[in-house]
């Protein structure tokens, strides 16, 4: 059996959503969890080849996957980024279509960077998820902006960091900066969701920063019961913003494989 | 957890998706058959012009250049042009290991999109585009497909060059990110026998491929053909290849300050947009 891609556009509250299903080219009848894939940042999933190998190898196996372009990126409609506080809404108005039209009657979510963060919050919006990983997870815990950034680097060569980015900023909203508090408060809750109503995998890299965040907040908020049922797995070279690297990516994309894969498939 | 429904019958009712019809243009994202698989994604104006445009997207800037080529192409169609943006074989979202993409795959898979574009009837003549090398990719296809055109923005017609640009590029990348340690694209296909640069896989092949290719100048282009380069500098060098291969071609410059190794930036393709539609217009609409 091999992957048959459909390649399409989701008519969502934002606009057309372009996005790609994976299927068994066999016509054999779909196995659940159906697989929804959130790219990190707001790339085009075009851009990171990580999720197209998961989706196609997934798909060989009987489970549709289903991945997507964030609007105002990649062949998705807009010029602006969706709000951060609107992508949860729009996530699960994509998880609604997808499973309307391929039938299954749960969901296994995987995200990277910023799309784990996204998935982590996903078993509180849409009790159809019964398997969570983030993959390399950014916890946006404030104090970080890619507009400090910029002016940081803007002091020390006039206009590089801007051209080198090269994203027009005028037009893209900015959202009033969320206080620390808040957005712990959210990750907490979501990650008492996460580890009671789904199986749940972190996935670090050796020496990110962010894992040391995550045990942080682990023991400032007294969550040790949470950290025990969320499996955490450490990569020597596990990445952030990915660059891609061929080991490993695929290092890192094993993991992901390995838990979203149904257990129906695993068994048989 | 196994759901009755089969793959045969979701996928026949997902095809229904496949187009979306908005503001007087049909747009259409398909797979087509070229190498295992590559996705199209095609731009179809309710009364569009004879001349369609096969947009060859660019190398390394994928990330920075992707978005100006769609948003070039939603251009082409909302004045009448037909427009297929293709990601070729072992990029993007199509099928293919990206190990093994070359500039010859590269411009294989433009051609055999034209050719689709043809038997669909989707238009009657062919201009291949590209930015950067894409630019080069779009000459080199157009020399091989008879009747056709290309336009090209910004074109670096030798490998090497393009490989010399990019690693200055990811230089500059890697002292703005303050990155601890930089190793030089050989040093690292030495070590692993892959590289990274800008954010893309380079292997020894793709290495090998880039350093040994140039634009050939064997068959001419006959069409009206276009350069549009940042400086006159540019242009002038640009030109000179360009211009034995395509008698017709029309030469022009932005005339602003080109800084070769940070490559081509949206503000450029928003500024050389309108010139190339007028271009169109102007050359091969009437």
């Amino acid at each position: 059996m091999s992957a048959l891609e459909i390649p399409l556009f989701v008519p969502t509250s934002a606009g057309r959503v372009f996005g790609i299903v994976s299927l068994p080219d066999d016509g054999s009848p779909l196995i659940g969890p159906g697989v929804v894939l959130l790219p990190g940042g707001r790339a085009g999933a075009g851009v990171l080849p990580l999720f197209q190998s998961i989706a196609r190898r997934l798909a060989e196996h009987g489970q549709p996957a289903f991945r997507f372009d964030y609007p105002g990126s990649g062949l998705s409609a807009g010029e602006t980024a969706v709000p951060r506080s609107q992508l949860r809404a729009l996530v699960q108005e994509l998880c609604d279509w997808f499973v309307g039209e391929t039938g299954v009657e749960e969901l296994a979510v995987a995200g990277r960077c910023g799309g784990a963060r996204l998935a982590l919050a996903m078993p509180r919006v849409d009790a159809r998820v019964r398997v969570c990983v983030g993959a390399v997870p950014f916890f946006d815990l404030g104090g970080w902006s890619l507009r400090s950034k910029l002016a940081e680097l803007d002091a020390k060569g006039p206009r590089l960091a801007r051209r080198l980015i090269q994203a027009p900023r005028a037009d893209r909203p900015q959202e009033g900066s969320r206080d620390r508090k808040a957005l712990e408060a959210e990750l907490v809750e979501d990650l008492r969701t996460a580890a009671a109503a789904a199986t749940t995998a972190l996935i670090f890299g050796e020496h990110d920063v962010l894992r040391t965040r995550f045990h942080d907040l682990i023991s400032a908020h007294g969550l040790q019961d949470v950290e025990q049922q969320i499996e955490i797995v450490v990569l020597p070279e596990a990445r952030l913003h990915g660059l891609p690297n061929v080991d490993h990516e695929r290092s890192l994309g094993a993991e992901i494989e390995a838990r979203l894969r149904s257990p129906a498939v695993q068994r048989g | 957890m196994t759901d009755p429904n089969t793959s045969s019958r979701v996928a026949t009712a997902l095809h229904r998706f496949a187009d979306v019809d908005e503001d007087d243009l049909t747009r259409s994202t398909t797979v087509l058959p070229i190498g295992g698989g590559t996705l199209a994604y095609e731009l179809v104006p309710r009364d569009a012009t004879r001349v369609g445009l096969i947009l060859c997207p660019s190398f390394f800037e994928l990330k920075t250049l992707q978005a100006s080529e769609i948003r070039f192409g939603h251009a082409l169609a909302k004045s009448g042009f037909y427009a297929m943006y293709l990601q070729p074989p072992g990029t993007g979202e199509s099928f293919g290991e990206p190990e093994n993409v070359r500039v010859s795959s590269r411009v294989s898979a433009a051609i055999a999109a034209a050719e689709h574009a043809l038997e669909a009837n989707r238009c009657e003549r062919i201009v291949f585009f590209g930015c950067r090398l894409g630019g080069a990719v779009a000459v080199a296809a157009a020399q091989r497909f008879e009747g056709s055109a290309f336009a090209a923005w910004d074109p670096v017609v030798e490998g090497a060059t393009y490989l010399k640009q990019a690693r200055r590029l990811d230089r500059i990348a890697a002292m703005a990110g303050r990155r601890k340690r930089y190793e030089t694209l050989e040093d690292q296909l030495q070590e692993r026998g892959w590289a990274t640069l800008l954010g893309n896989v380079v292997t020894k092949g793709i290495y090998d491929d880039l350093v040994g290719w140039t634009l050939g100048e064997g068959d001419a282009v006959s069409a009206a053909s276009l350069v549009l380069c940042l400086d006159d500098s540019s242009l002038a060098e640009a030109a000179g290849r360009l211009a034995p291969i395509a008698p017709t071609l029309t030469q022009h410059s932005l005339g602003r300050r080109h800084l070769g190794h940070l490559g081509f930036t949206p503000d450029d393709a928003a500024a050389s947009t309108p010139l190339t539609v007028d271009w169109l217009k102007g050359s091969h609409e009437a």
